[in-house]
């Protein structure tokens, strides 16, 4: 389903090169989620960020689907994006001044889905949101705007769901019902899973995990693409 | 506790950091293009004015002129000596010059020899001959006379003339003098003598009708004080004289252009208050972290705001220093690049007027960017925790009101009439309550439009919908950019179509008054066999109102009324089927009811001597009963002497009275050279009494000579040459027409550099909303399309809005102040949306690219 090969990324500061990922390979076999910890600063949302297409890495390569991503333009990157991927974040990213039910319809409205409307409806009474649908999101607390980014995520029935610290702005409980959903969802709809996390608890229940440190991937219970790709 | 000092350097360093950071360019850009464009258009005015003043004063003979029936009090001539104004003098009244048994009534002037102070006397020795530019007044015993009187009285240069007591010997004939443009009716020709000439006529005796003119150069201000000085020590028959006595064409096209000018100054000011409001704005909205973060350190309300003002003020030294220089730079450069356009150098600029720009910058400044800033000084320090939290929104009467209040102030500054400025400012309220009920209106219905079957113009009208607040901005932005652009634009262009209508090559420059009946057909014959095309030939009576609805004028009218131009001469009368060109009926109905035949009580009046009109309107168009003369005046007469439909008015034709109902006013566009007349009656309504006729024709150059065979074929007519004066007055005319184009280049300029910096405040906001699209799959074409819609629905909306205001205003402003026929502009309903959606299209390309290029994890990260 996903795989990352030798996947490095640095950046050139005023006199030195800043190493953030150094050859990171793995593969993740669909409907399987992973999780990706690490301290602050370990390059786990750049890889989150190279694995969705979102940012170009130095060298390296990701494969979705059978397709090497980066041998797409950015515009085919996106419609790729469009097809296959859904994204939670952890600062929730909702579109200021849609409504919810706007902004989970907007990646169905993207695929041109004539019933964007009723699906996302559907979608929000899902995640328990069926009385919010006309809020805006900044009349949503915290817990309620992660659970319209996640039914902004899963509506359009993503093949691979990216996940960056979806917890992290969110209470220990409204965090654990926020996970369970995502489990949920994720479970009902055979979804591949990546999600970037310092909780370990969080870490456990995913099928894999991989650890980052320094930009080295340096724990992994997954196998190494790089021997494969050997 | 933080000190003011310390206060300062916080702000400096802020000032300089947001200076690095590019956030502040916004604000300063605007209060350049804001101080640029109003220094620009205060330095042209002023150079435009003095120059046309200069032209003005060339017409006039001096910079000011007074009129008195009665020698000036020394006081007056005191108070000009003290301010060190030159003087001329001229005695003015009407006498008979004979020679070869010939007669002939003339206006004489009996001037000092240094008259006259501006503008020039040319004298021929032959008429049309080649003229000689003089100065002062002819030697004693000499006397310099207009060509028609040398024609009536048969004499020529060195003949003897009798004048009063005196003989003068005829020195030249005048060819150009200055008030030249008045004696269009003024039937008496001008004779010049010196003033030491004067006393010998013994003409002038105690109870004489004499006019004492007094004329005045000097120093701009001193003028100035004199005017205002001596303006309230004149008596109801002295008057100063302005350019529109002596060259009423002239004097209308700079009082126009002065209007139009000084709207434009307005027009700017909304523009650039709309600017700075905009900008700062989206410079506050840039600071709420930063107003977090200080309350979070311990600053109080008081202390940040303090900051914010500190920068405020920085950013208008900077803008108001940049743009002063970049407004004195590009008007010389204009100026220069348009010099040809203007054809003689126009004084050179004086840097004080800049003062008032700048007062006035700061102003708007203080009065449109402080709402946005006294938000900063209420966000919640909680924003550090929660950045969802944005301070209170400040009422919306607070932000109007502000700027109100400062539009207020620099109108005051820059007009001073208060009375005006009330009117016009409430004009301009009430343009503000339409704007905003539109705008909220069309808010209210978007989100209704929703849908669509493609996603980016849903996602377009969502958005509009979405930030309702910027949307408003924006609206109200483009929409008054651009209401103040095409306005601007359009009045132009009416204003100069009228003047190169008024001023086309084959515009009449020579009247020909006075044709006796019989030879009316002979005169037209001579033109047309030098092929010479003469506008309609009018026949005219002159007769003096005397009563109104049968009350003696004295008693009918008030004091004020009696004073009006046409009360004080005889008028012209004409009758005409058609209505003469220039003319419109503005109330009541042209068709003449009666016929001829019908109509002709003149010949029955002229038995008893007498005709008062007893039929009502309705009677008078019955069969039978249409004993009645209809007559037609002008629209400003009847106002100014209180008449309407209905009302009848008796004249004073030589030694009879006859009498006409009112049935039609008409406006009359004064500007057209072609015979206007105050009254026209009905077809026939005038037959008793014997017409001459008026006629007027364009005389070229090369076939000027007619000139000499007119008048020697009919002697008892007059010719009234205006080809020289003309030719000075379509000078100033394309003077102020070139400034006019060149304000109205500047205001379009800076509305559309205003339009642009409102498109990059929008991009501004659109980067990160395109990082999450674009993170959810949406092709670039998606998120251009949609901000692209997003342009089209605004450029639609806001021209919507700006026409509807457009077309309100410019029907007041035709009427009120212009005096220019209102048309709908039918055009400008695609012109405006097309034009402005072109613009967006424009000045969004960078934009566009700017927010879809970067990875969208940069963003978001």
């Amino acid at each position: 389903m996903l795989k990352a090969v030798n996947l490095c990324k640095s950046v050139t500061t005023l006199d030195t090169e800043l190493t953030i990922l150094n050859r990171i390979s793995f593969e993740l076999d669909e409907g399987k989620s992973l999780a990706i910890v690490g301290e602050s600063g370990s390059g786990k949302t750049t890889l989150l960020g190279l694995l969705a297409g979102l940012d170009k890495p130095t060298s390296g390569e990701v494969w979705l689907a059978s397709q090497s991503i980066f041998k797409l333009s950015e515009e085919q990157r996106a419609l790729s994006r469009k097809d296959n991927l859904g994204f939670i974040f952890q600062s929730f990213q909702l579109i200021d001044g849609l409504t919810a039910l706007e902004n989970v319809m907007m990646p169905l409205e993207l695929k041109g889905d004539r019933e964007a409307k009723i699906k996302a409806a559907a979608m929000l009474k899902k995640v328990g949101l069926s009385h919010r649908l006309t809020h805006f999101a900044n009349q949503l607390s915290g817990g309620e705007q992660q659970r319209v980014a996640i039914a902004r995520a899963f509506v359009s029935e993503p093949k691979l769901l990216l996940a960056d610290e979806p917890t992290g702005n969110l209470d220990t409980n409204t965090g654990q019902k926020v996970i369970d959903l995502m489990f949920e969802l994720n479970k009902s709809s055979n979804t591949t899973m990546i999600l970037v996390t310092h909780d370990h608890h969080l870490a456990e229940r995913c099928d894999h995990s991989i650890t980052l440190s320094a930009g080295e991937m340096v724990e992994s219970s997954l196998d190494k693409t790089e021997a494969i790709a050997k | 506790m933080i000190s003011q000092w310390q206060l300062i350097v916080i702000a400096l360093r802020i000032f300089k950091r947001d200076w690095r950071r590019g956030d502040l360019l916004n604000l300063i850009f605007a209060m350049t293009i804001a101080m640029a464009s109003v220094s620009v258009i205060y330095l042209i005015i002023d150079r435009v004015e003095t120059g046309t003043s200069q032209q003005s004063s060339q017409i006039l003979g001096a910079d000011l002129v007074i009129t008195s029936p009665k020698p000036a009090e020394e006081s007056w001539l005191a108070k000009a000596k003290e301010l060190q104004l030159e003087r001329a003098e001229l005695v003015e009244f009407a006498s008979v010059l004979f020679a070869n048994d010939k007669l002939q009534l003339s206006a004489v002037k009996a001037v000092s020899s240094n008259y006259p102070l501006k503008g020039r006397i040319e004298i021929a020795d032959t008429p049309y001959s080649n003229a000689k530019v003089v100065t002062g007044h002819p030697d004693k015993g000499k006397i310099w006379i207009e060509p028609r009187i040398l024609a009536v009285l048969s004499a020529q240069k060195g003949q003897k003339l009798e004048l009063g007591y005196i003989d003068v010997e005829v020195d030249g004939a005048i060819m150009l003098q200055p008030g030249q443009g008045s004696t269009l009716f003024n039937i008496a020709p001008t004779a010049i003598i010196g003033l030491q000439d004067l006393e010998a006529t013994k003409i002038i005796q105690p109870g004489s009708r004499v006019t004492y003119r007094y004329l005045f150069v000097g120093d701009k201000n001193k003028i100035a004080e004199f005017n205002e000085w001596v303006k309230p020590q004149l008596d109801t028959s002295q008057r100063l004289v302005t350019i529109f006595d002596e060259s009423p064409m002239a004097g209308s096209a700079i009082a126009r252009s002065k209007k139009y000018i000084s709207l434009s100054g307005l027009l700017t000011l909304i523009l650039l208050g709309v600017a700075i409001a905009m900008s700062a704005n989206r410079f506050a909205t840039r600071q709420f972290d930063m107003s977090a973060l200080m309350r979070c350190f311990g600053m109080n309300n008081k202390q940040v705001l303090s900051i914010f003002l500190i920068i405020l003020l920085m950013v208008s030294l900077v803008g108001i220093g940049v743009g002063a220089v970049i407004g004195f730079v590009f008007q010389a450069m204009m100026v220069d690049w348009l010099a040809e356009l203007f054809g003689e150098n126009l004084p050179a600029a004086d840097f004080s007027v800049l003062a008032l720009p700048m007062l006035t910058s700061f102003i708007l400044l203080l009065g449109f960017a402080m709402p946005s800033l006294i938000q900063l000084k209420s966000v919640p320090p909680m924003r550090v925790l929660r950045r969802q939290l944005e301070p209170m929104k400040v009422s919306a009467w607070s932000v109007y009101g502000a700027a109100a209040v400062a539009l207020f102030t620099v109108m005051y500054i820059q007009m001073g009439d208060l009375k005006l400025l009330v009117s016009v400012f409430a004009g301009l309220l009430a343009m503000a309550v339409i704007f905003g009920l539109m705008s909220k209106l069309i808010m209210s219905q978007i989100r209704r439009l929703t849908q669509s079957k493609s996603a980016a113009v849903n996602y377009s009208l969502r958005q509009l919908d979405a930030n309702k607040g910027v949307t408003l901005l924006h609206l109200l932005a483009f929409s008054s950019t651009v209401f103040v652009m095409a306005l601007v634009v359009i009045i132009k262009t009416e204003l100069l179509s009228k003047w190169q209508e008024s001023l086309a090559d084959d515009a009449p420059n020579h009247f020909m008054v006075n044709i006796p009946e019989a030879e009316a057909p002979k005169v037209d014959e001579l033109l047309a066999a030098n092929q010479v095309s003469s506008t309609e030939i009018y026949p005219m009576v002159r007769g003096r109102v005397v009563q109104i609805n049968d009350l003696d004028i004295k008693e009918a009218l008030s004091e004020e009324a009696l004073q009006h131009n046409s009360l004080k001469r005889e008028l012209n009368i004409t009758w005409t089927e058609s209505l003469p060109k220039g003319n419109k009926v503005v109330a009541g109905d042209w068709g003449w009811n009666t016929n001829s035949e019908e109509s002709s009580p003149q010949k029955r009046s002229r038995k008893d001597s007498t005709l008062t009109v007893e039929s009502d309107l309705d009677s008078a168009q019955s069969e039978g009963e249409g004993a009645t003369v209809s007559i037609s005046i002008e629209d400003k007469m009847a106002r100014t002497l209180g008449l309407d439909l209905g009302d009848t008015l008796t004249f004073s034709i030589g030694a009879e009275k006859w009498s006409g109902k009112i049935t039609s006013l008409r406006s009359i566009d004064w500007q057209t050279f072609t015979p206007n007349f105050y009254i026209i009656a009905n077809p026939g309504s005038l037959d008793g009494f014997s017409p001459t006729y008026i006629n007027s024709f364009k005389l070229s150059k090369e076939n000027k000579k007619l000139v000499a065979d007119l008048t020697n074929e009919h002697p008892t007519a007059i010719i009234i040459e205006l080809d020289r004066i003309f030719a000075e007055i379509k000078q100033i005319i394309e003077k102020v027409s070139s400034a006019i184009e060149l304000i109205m280049i500047f205001v379009v300029s800076a509305g559309v550099a205003l339009l642009w910096a409102a498109m990059e405040h929008t991009f501004s906001q659109k980067l990160h909303q395109s990082a999450i699209l674009r993170t959810l799959g949406a092709s670039r074409q998606f998120i251009a399309t949609s901000f692209r819609f997003e342009f089209l629905w605004l450029a639609i909306l806001s021209a919507l809005v700006a026409i509807i205001c457009i077309e309100l205003v410019s029907y007041f402003l035709y009427g009120q102040i212009f005096d220019i026929e209102f048309q709908f502009h039918f055009n400008l309903w695609w012109q405006l949306p097309t034009g402005l959606f072109l613009l967006m299209m424009i000045a969004s390309w960078r934009g566009v690219n700017r927010v879809t290029r970067p990875a969208p994890l940069s963003l978001l990260k």
